[in-house]
């Protein structure tokens, strides 16, 4: 059952993605390059929507499994950097370009196939030369 | 396809971390996903990534102390509360979640009316900057998705962990995070804004 539901979730995901057009590299390039405001305007709308989200859910619902602190390690700013220029050329987060590929869009399976390159690169970096812990949001 | 308002986007974005955290108890993520699934593939086994560092096991070793023989025994008043090992989500799980997301751009789509498949992005800003040769498109797509997998794994969180949940919960590493990954995104937007 949990199966089921995390399957709706992420259809839900994938669907939202595309009507809401971040699966467009035309507006993510217009929200980095500051010449499209409307995904800049949807990304502002949810954290603030969330803030509230948060916080009410948190007075509601006290017994829920609190959420981990997401702290600073070296990888963080190294990391998003790297991640940021990325994606301004790609087009795509890992979300992204799995929903760009059910769009129809095939060219987006190159950058899953980026994606999951890279982190199998970064995993084999990481052993070898850094120590700091890599946590993901799924451990909280 | 026409796409929604930029309110009901948000609204609808910010529905998908509170549905992942309230029904299935969890905080939203992808490339955390993508990270259990390579770790699956490299070692063969999912629970090969140890969970914990070591300072968190040093941690959790002494709570278990002090759980048994008292906070003499490691001759010091409680600190941070040792961490708990959250259960390990099974692969078909990620695995679901994953392609689930693309059946979800496939419906999008669809119930628009029309689903076609091109080896493209459909993006005329796209084609205008790198041109139509497909073997520029698999480079740069191929090659910026390199840096995303790359970058959101030593980031520990990409768009959804840093971006949506942290940022809202005012964490110090997402908020850097975020300031980091949309700088470079502009700076790389800008410049390509010159290629055209």
């Amino acid at each position: 059952m949990r199966v089921v539901g995390t399957g709706l979730v992420g259809l839900a995901f994938g669907f939202v993605m595309s009507r809401v057009g971040f699966t467009s590299w035309d507006l993510v390039h217009g929200m980095f390059a500051f010449t499209e405001f409307h995904l800049l305007f949807t990304f502002m709308m949810a954290v603030t929507v969330l803030v509230g989200a948060w916080w009410g859910l948190g007075k509601a619902l006290p017994g829920r499994p609190p959420t981990a602190p997401r702290g600073m390690h070296p990888g963080v700013i190294v990391g998003s950097l790297l991640f940021g220029a990325g994606w301004a050329l790609s087009g795509g987060c890992p979300t992204i370009a799995l929903a760009q590929v059910g769009e129809g869009k095939l060219a987006a399976l190159y950058t899953v196939g980026g994606i999951v390159i890279g982190n199998w690169l970064y995993s084999i970096v990481h052993e070898r030369y850094f120590k700091w812990p890599t946590t993901t949001c799924l451990d909280e | 396809m026409e796409h929604w308002p930029w309110y009901v986007s948000g609204l609808a974005l910010a529905s998908i971390p509170l549905i992942h955290w309230v029904g299935l108890s969890r905080s939203l993520a992808v490339s955390g996903r993508v990270t259990a699934l390579v770790n699956r593939v490299r070692h063969g086994r999912a629970d090969a990534d140890p969970g914990m560092t070591g300072d968190e096991l040093a941690r959790a070793v002494r709570e278990a102390t002090i759980a048994a023989f008292g906070p003499a025994a490691v001759g010091l008043q409680s600190e941070a509360p040792a961490p708990t090992l959250a259960k390990r989500l099974s692969m078909l799980n990620h695995v679901v979640f994953l392609l689930a997301m693309a059946v979800g751009g496939f419906v999008s789509v669809w119930a628009a009316g029309g689903w076609s498949a091109q080896m493209t992005l459909r993006a005329p800003i796209f084609s205008e900057i790198f041109g139509g040769q497909a073997w520029v498109t698999a480079l740069v797509l191929g090659g910026g998705g390199i840096l995303v997998g790359f970058g959101t794994r030593m980031a520990a969180g990409c768009t959804t962990g840093h971006g949506l949940c942290g940022v809202s919960r005012f964490q110090k590493g997402s908020l850097v995070a975020t300031a980091m990954f949309f700088g470079a995104g502009t700076l790389v937007s800008v410049g390509l804004e010159f290629l055209r």
